[in-house]
């Protein structure tokens, strides 16, 4: 394995990180409107209040990585359609404005400044038009890594997959934290039906991520010898324990066990039952770390990999 | 591609003559005023190869190999990595932004950041010197003669002659960015 140096660096995996569980949050809050507004009020409002903020945040920190963070307006002076960079940054301008306009209208009364007309329009609208952006942000960052033939760590299409349903099980996990510690327990959480919405939500979420890690793993050592090479990260290189203790297994296993476990006997027999909260917190921030681990995994890993002859 | 100016730059390097003296690295830094933690040329070490006593090391110098489907000037978000028609690949300094995509994006690694400019730097085939008719500082630091440059649309320049009358490869052909330096071993 051939090391190189590393130029993107923690900054860039906390914004991948960040940028991922804006993404999750903003389509929970869509999905949950949707499914039934009065029902998961709490995960519709919870999500529309969260989305904005970590990718906010993840910008910040991108700018921060930039040689030149007062040129960053370079990158809104042209749109470059093979640069998945440049497609991402416009995606994100979007993004941030929508779901900051989608926050507002769920703010109570009482915080409003100035009163927006048709709120519940705009609501409908931002979703409309939102959803399909935040999902743009959730995967662009998979295409931007995946799409270089230099990186054969990351060269697959399957990172793209990856790091959306990642990204969309973190804003889930960080709702299900929400959830679990005290904000959600309203009275329309009695029955547990935002719970049991995440809880679903996630399950199928987390088992496409373990059906996407598959895959890949059985790819690259069928693939070219710069493939097989590069797999070597996880498989007996610098991130091995890390991937498959930390992201594989803490990250996604036990926490689906976790999910499962709970969620078994409410379809099963059809009962209703009090969430725990411990559970609820293990499980959530297992996801999220796990989540954090796999960004970091991959940005490190793919620059230790080049091509061989 | 315009009719005017139809060069097509390239580079051929016979690897049995480089003798891994690394002049053309020091001359490429002092020529182009690189800073001292990086380098826009390189000379590989390959080897030792064979089985004793015939062993044998080579020496592959190498550097921005300006490809015609370069993956760092698709990747560039602010198109400050551009082509020029004679396929000389440039980063426009005013644009760029040091994001370092096109650092991930190039299969050989020929790519640095300048922590001084903020911007990512690499070889630019010395056109300051061929613009005043020079050859690049590489080529005439070279002891050996082990580089060539010229116009490959040319058939009379030195480049197409050699390629024309020996086996040649590029570096990383897999990649699919069609290099414009090429290999005589």
């Amino acid at each position: 394995m051939e090391h190189h140096v590393i130029e993107w660096g923690q900054l860039v995996v906390f914004y991948l990180f960040l940028a991922g569980i804006s993404a999750g949050t903003f389509v929970s809050s869509v999905f949950a409107a949707y499914a039934d507004p009065e029902r998961y009020k709490n995960i519709v409002r919870m999500g529309s209040y969260l989305s904005p903020i970590p990718v906010s945040i993840g910008c910040a920190l991108l700018l921060l990585d930039l040689g030149r963070p007062f040129h960053f307006y370079n990158l809104y002076l042209t749109v470059q359609w093979t640069s998945p960079m440049s497609i991402g940054s416009w995606l994100l301008a979007i993004f941030i404005m929508v779901a900051s306009i989608r926050a507002y209208t769920f703010f109570p009364e009482s915080w409003k400044i100035v009163k927006l007309p048709f709120e519940k329009k705009i609501q409908t609208a931002t979703g409309l038009i939102g959803l399909p952006i935040a999902l743009g942000v959730g995967i662009y960052t998979g295409i931007l890594l995946g799409a270089i033939p230099a990186r054969p760590f990351w060269n697959t299409p399957l990172l793209a997959e990856l790091f959306l349903f990642s990204a969309l099980s973190t804003g889930v996990a960080t709702l299900l934290l929400i959830c679990s510690l005290n904000p959600m327990r309203s009275p329309s959480n009695i029955k547990g039906h935002e719970h049991k919405f995440l809880l679903s939500f996630d399950i199928v979420l987390i088992s496409i991520e373990i059906f996407i890690i598959i895959p890949i793993i059985l790819h690259s050592q069928l693939s070219t010898l710069s493939i097989r090479e590069s797999i070597q990260v996880i498989l007996g290189g610098p991130y091995t324990l890390l991937f498959w203790v930390g992201t594989v297994m803490f990250g996604l296993l036990v926490p689906l066990a976790i999910e499962l476990f709970e969620l078994y006997p409410v379809f099963r027999k059809k009962m209703h039952r009090d969430w725990s909260p411990v559970l609820g917190v293990v499980s959530s921030v297992l996801i999220i770390t796990g989540g954090f681990l796999l960004r970091y995994i991959v940005t490190y890993g793919g620059q230790m990999t080049g091509m061989i002859e | 591609m315009s009719k005017k100016n139809n060069k097509r730059y390239a580079f051929v390097i016979e690897i049995s003559k480089c003798i891994d003296c690394k002049a053309c690295m020091v001359g490429c830094m002092a020529e182009n005023q690189v800073p001292v933690e990086h380098s826009r040329n390189w000379v590989h070490q390959k080897g030792p190869k064979g089985v004793y006593p015939d062993l044998g090391m080579s020496f592959e110098p190498g550097n921005c190999m300006h490809c015609e489907n370069a993956p760092c000037e698709r990747v560039c978000p602010t198109r400050a990595t551009y082509k020029r028609e004679d396929g000389i690949i440039l980063v426009n300094k005013d644009k760029c932004i040091g994001c370092k995509y096109c650092m991930m994006a190039c299969p050989y690694d020929a790519r640095y950041f300048d922590k001084e400019t903020g911007v990512v730097d690499k070889c630019t085939f010395c056109i300051h010197r061929l613009q005043a008719g020079m050859d690049t500082s590489c080529v005439h630091t070279c002891m050996t003669g082990a580089r060539t440059f010229g116009d490959l649309n040319d058939p009379n320049s030195n480049v197409s002659k050699l390629l024309a009358t020996h086996e040649h490869h590029v570096k990383l052909a897999a990649a699919g960015s069609r290099p414009s330096m090429y290999y005589i071993y």
